[in-house]
């Protein structure tokens, strides 16, 4: 009987070191989701066809449509020419009415090109009649034209074309003459008035503008439209005796932000090819 | 609702712009006058010279640009009726005679900016000067507009 027991201790050691050897090793083991063979079903609202690959067996072309399908309902792909639109400039007219001296009107083309960028033309005149209270001068900058070329890219791409939100660029020019009349000049020691005038001074600027803004369709295809520019002059032609103040389509020189304010007519293109969201379905329904 | 945020927008964006409309420059950062400026130097430095008068010779009432103090700087107005102006320097010493220097130019109607307004530039063709207390007069920058560059280096004895 002191024989048999050391090996029934013996073996009971060796029974629980592997029991613990055995349980130790079950913990480590990471629990796997058993598979339910689940057949994942096509979306609600997917076309009738895709459901017909699908249910006969070509899964890899029917999951490609419906791939395609679901980014076309996340990022709704707008056509080559979405729209174009036809703008007049008519923000610096509010602004002459609260005092300022100077203004530049002009109309605007521009290509809605897949709803995001928009290349845009915009074509106008530009003047300015200022005499500063206690200056003694008057600044006249006659009536001359300016150009600006650039583009817009739309931020709400997704949405319907008819609320923009937008950045852009724009590459301006304008070639103008300003005359400096009705001066009154005293020199104080020699005790000297003098009257004069500089007149038909020419120049030319190329300028750069960064804007922000806003396109509200109000109805049916007008819509109005809110900019916010940043501008810098790159070159311009300096005269020895006089520094432009006005610049046709720029502004005010001293000024580096300037608003703007636009009434668009918008003309649809393309419109059978733009996605169907609610707003278009109940127009077309119309 | 959507008529009413185009008005408030559009409220807003003629409000902002007329605030920045209203906005003044930085006011005339220069002269509103084109005046030559005429530096004191000896040994080739800078110098202070004492109990200096200048005054323009013809100008009216004999107004005195400088009334004996201490200057290291001084201003010299010149006529735009005028083709050539003349001016007085006098050390108020004994023994010490006045020095005169004489400047040639033409005058041109310019115009500065909205905020230093227009007037005459001048282009100085050439100088000439006595030589009691001066040693020589350089003539810096013939150009003169209404910033503050020094036209004229006076070289004392």
């Amino acid at each position: 009987m002191k024989l048999f027991a050391p090996h029934i201790l013996t073996a009971l050691a060796l029974m629980t070191s592997t029991a613990w050897a055995q349980s130790t090793e079950q913990r480590r083991i990471t629990p796997v989701k058993p598979n339910t063979n689940t057949v994942l079903r096509p979306a609600k609202g997917t076309k009738e066809e895709v459901v017909q690959r699908y249910l006969e067996g070509d899964t890899a072309s029917a999951q490609e449509e419906l791939r395609k399908d679901s980014l076309r309902r996340v990022y709704p792909r707008y056509p080559l020419t979405t729209q174009a639109s036809f703008g007049l400039n008519f923000g610096d007219a509010l602004l002459m009415a609260f005092g300022q001296k100077y203004g530049s009107f002009g109309v605007s083309a521009t290509l809605n090109m897949w709803n995001r960028l928009q290349p845009e033309i915009e074509l106008g005149l530009g003047f300015a009649n200022h005499t500063p209270e206690d200056m003694n001068f008057t600044y006249k900058g006659k009536a001359s034209p300016y150009v600006k070329v650039g583009a817009n890219y739309n931020f709400a791409f997704k949405n319907d074309p008819k609320y923009q939100v937008y950045a852009g660029v724009r590459l301006g020019y304008s070639s103008f003459k300003f005359d400096i009349s009705d001066v009154t000049y005293h020199d104080p020691y020699w005790d000297e008035t003098h009257s004069f005038s500089i007149n038909g001074i020419s120049s030319h600027a190329l300028w750069g503008e960064l804007l922000a803004g806003l396109k509200v369709t109000l109805f049916s295809n007008f819509a109005l439209g809110w900019q916010a520019r940043y501008h810098g002059i790159f070159s311009e032609k300096k005269n020895p005796n006089a520094q432009a103040w006005f610049i046709p389509g720029y502004g005010a020189r001293d000024k580096s932000f300037s608003f703007t304010m636009s009434l668009y007519y918008t003309l649809p293109l393309s419109t059978q090819k733009w996605p169907k969201t609610e707003n278009n379905e109940n127009e077309n329904g119309k | 609702m959507k008529h009413s945020l185009l008005h408030i927008l559009s409220a807003l964006a003629v409000l902002c712009a007329a605030a920045l409309n209203s906005c003044t420059g930085d006011g005339c950062t220069d002269n509103s006058s084109s005046l030559p400026l005429a530096h004191f130097y000896q040994n080739g430095k800078a110098v202070t010279v004492s109990n200096l008068s200048v005054r323009g010779i013809g100008a009216p009432g004999d107004s005195i640009l400088v009334d004996n103090e201490s200057v290291s700087e001084v201003y010299l107005p010149l006529p735009p009726s005028a083709k050539m102006c003349q001016f007085e320097f006098n050390y108020n010493t004994e023994g010490a005679p006045a020095d005169t220097i004489t400047l040639h130019y033409t005058a041109t109607p310019m115009f500065a900016n909205m905020d230093c307004g227009a007037m005459y530039g001048f282009n100085i063709s050439a100088h000439q000067f006595t030589r009691h207390a001066i040693d020589s007069v350089a003539l810096v920058k013939p150009e003169v507009t209404n910033n503050n560059a020094v036209t004229l280096r006076i070289f004392m004895r």
